[in-house]
């Protein structure tokens, strides 16, 4: 019983860590951000994103690429590609098919999205990724990690 | 990384001069055993069912994967390593390629006296998995192995403590995020009656590494910020949170049985996680609303299942309610990758073609469920199946509903006949991410008939027909569909099949004839051969297999439809 007990309280101590030193949240807010001038830039980032028409997500990503455009300035830059079989068909709401053979082409060659909108960032395979293809909700913090590396030239 | 893949090398390499060895001098007690699983597709493109535009119709026609085991026991000693390929596989992606092989699992046991010592890549669950499970579903390609050290310690024949650490799998990669967990496990038999106790605690925890936490912060700095007055007075906190790094899970459960009487309950409750809410709403910056964003809340699961059997007459009846219970390696990993933990499903496991085909996903974010299963046997040659099930979401919004009857009659040892009927109802919009779609409402009668010709020779045929309910006029989804199927097996070692799916009524996302624009009514042919001898197991199969979703313990993913041919080989050594 008492190796048990002893046991017990070290399980009970190995869970109970000090208390955590948090990361630093800001957030944004309008007017705070703007374009950057070409001098500051550090480093270009390019993200290519896979839509469609009758996608009813899309329009979430082209919101959160419009934002991520206006945090980030020039430095980043934003490419939107209808590709989807699916989602770029014409119907009755819609007579435009933006598709285009390039643009399939991409998508085929830069993998297959699971779901649509997905984004391709600096076209990188990221550290414990599978696939070339981001979720929306990976693409600002990619984005913000390929900027933060230093160019190789300026 | 190289250093892990130098790691694996040197155990290989170890394992296999271990074996060499043990066979040279053949040790008493020593004992090798294994399996392995290899399925080979050829991919016939076939743009009139939608199965192209993919890497492998496309142009590399072919894609196999294998998973080859291998186990030595030798006096309490335990090694097993795991060989894994994927070429142009599709189970990872169904849209994409995916090519890679390697070491998949390797470990080392030992039992020492009352310890155990597991280290590599190691399965295991806490209570019924709600906190915690590492397992394997290959169907899906879902290998949530933990890579790292396990203990286990007997206090008494009936009393266990465990405790591990270690980094999720991930292919053949490692989440960054860290885990430690600890369960006690116990068996309590009162003397005195037939009443039994399995009482169980465990605790998970998982920190987030810095790669994790900074690619969150960064997104969390693109969400809204608080808003002040000019006073400096806090108007709107906005949608940012302070993340933590750390998120702790806890469990209780016990089996209870009495007699005819099985009791099992589980209550979970995980501290403060950052979760993707599919349904939140958030402001973006340039002022338009967007759905989905990420949110720090607790989550809780409640579950139990209570069973009776006794004199031919089994019911069972399961509760589950689970409120934001999404864990995972990493926050942003979405759909079924990175899960650290697994929900009991509350729904039937159906295998018939038709039946299965708008299987229940399970939701972590929220749902209430509840399970009914009645099974009566009248006599030798009649048995009765009634099962019910009803999962609502956290809001009460109906998710699924299944009522099924199935009649089980046996004539002798000459034939027997399964027959029934399903009726379901089925939140495509939400189970399966199609948003807008309207409810799927079907009613899908079948039978099973199995005819004993002599000793060696059956054959069997199976019927299912769906339909579905129209919704404003228009017949949703893929419409109603006829199934049929005829087996004829010569036992022990051969057995041929013959199937098909045939699309009767056109639905909404049927496949258009290209000459007429006309909804088309495809047929979706399958011919198995399958060939058994001892334990190997060889199959050949020709199939069309329509777009649906690939379910496994109510983990489901969508996939594709698929044209071709398939090779599989099972081995057990």
């Amino acid at each position: 019983m008492n190796r048990l007990l002893f046991f017990l309280t070290l399980i009970v101590f190995s869970f109970s860590a000090c208390e955590e030193i948090p990361p630093l949240v800001t957030g944004s807010t309008p007017g705070n951000t703007g374009p950057t001038p070409p001098s500051d830039q550090l480093r270009q980032v390019v993200i290519e994103e896979f839509t469609g028409v009758a996608c009813v997500q899309c329009p979430s990503g082209s919101a959160i690429i419009r934002d991520l455009v206006a945090i980030h300035g020039q430095q980043l830059i934003a490419i939107s590609i209808h590709s989807s079989e699916n989602f770029s068909v014409t119907t009755p709401h819609n007579q435009y098919d933006f598709r285009t053979v390039e643009g399939d082409a991409l998508n085929n060659y830069l993998g297959g999205p699971l779901g649509f909108p997905s984004a391709v960032v600096n076209r990188k395979l990221f550290d414990g990724r599978s696939s070339l293809q981001l979720g929306k909700n990976e693409w600002p913090g990619f984005v913000a990690e390929e900027k933060a590396i230093r160019p190789k030239l300026n | 990384m190289k250093i892990q893949k130098l790691l694996n090398s040197i155990f290989v390499t170890s394992c296999l001069l271990l074996v060499t060895w043990s066979a040279t001098f053949s040790q008493e007690g020593a004992r090798i055993s294994g399996n392995l699983e290899l399925n080979a597709n050829f991919f016939v493109r076939d743009s009139s069912i939608n199965a192209f535009n993919t890497p492998q119709y496309d142009r590399q026609l072919y894609g196999a994967d294998a998973w080859l085991n291998m186990n030595y026991n030798y006096k309490g000693f335990d090694v097993g390593v795991r060989f894994d390929m994927f070429q142009n596989s599709y189970l990872l992606n169904p849209s994409d390629s995916y090519t890679a092989q390697g070491v998949g699992n390797w470990y080392v046991q030992k039992s020492i006296n009352k310890l155990g010592i597991t280290g590599g890549y190691f399965y295991d669950i806490i209570g019924s998995g709600i906190i915690f499970r590492a397992y394997e579903s290959r169907p899906l390609a879902i290998d949530q192995a933990l890579y790292g050290i396990r203990l286990t310690y007997d206090f008494s024949d009936n009393w266990r403590l465990k405790g591990f650490t270690g980094r999720q799998k991930k292919q053949f990669d490692l989440y960054e995020s860290n885990f430690r967990g600890a369960s006690i496990d116990g068996f309590v038999s009162i003397d005195s009656s037939k009443v039994t106790l399995a009482p169980g605690f465990g605790v998970v925890s998982r920190t987030l590494d810095d790669n994790t936490m900074n690619n969150l912060v960064a997104t969390l700095n693109t969400y809204r910020g608080p808003t002040y007055d000019p006073n400096g007075v806090l108007i709107d906190k906005g949608d940012i949170f302070t993340p933590k790094y750390s998120t702790y899970a806890f469990s209780v459960y016990n089996t209870l049985t009495a007699g005819p009487f099985s009791w099992y309950v589980e209550g979970a409750y995980k501290t403060k996680d950052v979760l993707n809410d599919p349904l939140e709403p958030r402001e973006t910056i340039s002022g338009d609303t967007i759905i989905g964003r990420f949110v720090q809340k607790t989550g809780t699961v409640l579950y139990t299942s209570i069973s009776y059997a006794k004199n031919g007459l089994g019911i069972t009846l399961e509760g589950k309610q689970t409120k934001n219970f999404d864990f995972r390696t990493r926050p942003q990993a979405e759909g079924i990758q990175g899960l650290v933990h697994f929900l009991p499903p509350t729904t039937r496991v159906n295998t018939y073609r038709m039946l299965a085909r708008y299987a229940y996903n399970i939701q972590f974010i929220g749902e209430t469920a509840v399970q009914a299963d009645i099974r009566y046997r009248f006599n030798k040659s009649l048995t009765v199946n009634v099962n019910f099930s009803n999962i609502g979401d956290r809001n009460s919004k109906e998710l699924y509903r299944e009522g099924y009857l199935e009649f089980y009659y046996k004539y002798q040892r000459k034939w027997t006949l399964t027959a029934g009927a399903q009726y379901q109802e089925y939140n495509q919009d939400v189970l399966q991410g199609k948003p807008g779609v309207p409810f799927v409402t079907s009613f899908t009668p079948y039978f099973d008939f199995l005819y004993k010709m002599t000793k060696k020779n059956s054959i069997r045929f199976e019927g299912q027909y769906m339909s579905l309910e129209e919704v404003k006029g228009v017949l949703g989804d893929y419409g109603n569909w006829a199934f049929g199927l005829v087996e004829y097996s010569i036992a022990p070692n051969w057995t041929f099949t013959l199937s098909d799916m045939y699309n009767i009524k056109p639905g909404k996302l049927s496949p258009e004839d290209t000459s007429t624009g006309k909804k088309e009514k495809k047929h979706y042919p399958r011919f198995d051969i399958y060939y058994s001898y001892k334990t190997n197991r060889f199959s050949l199969s020709y199939v069309k297999q329509v777009e649906g979703i690939v379910c496994s313990g109510g983990i489901c993913r969508l996939e594709p439809a698929f044209s071709g041919v398939k090779v599989s080989v099972n081995s057990t050594f």
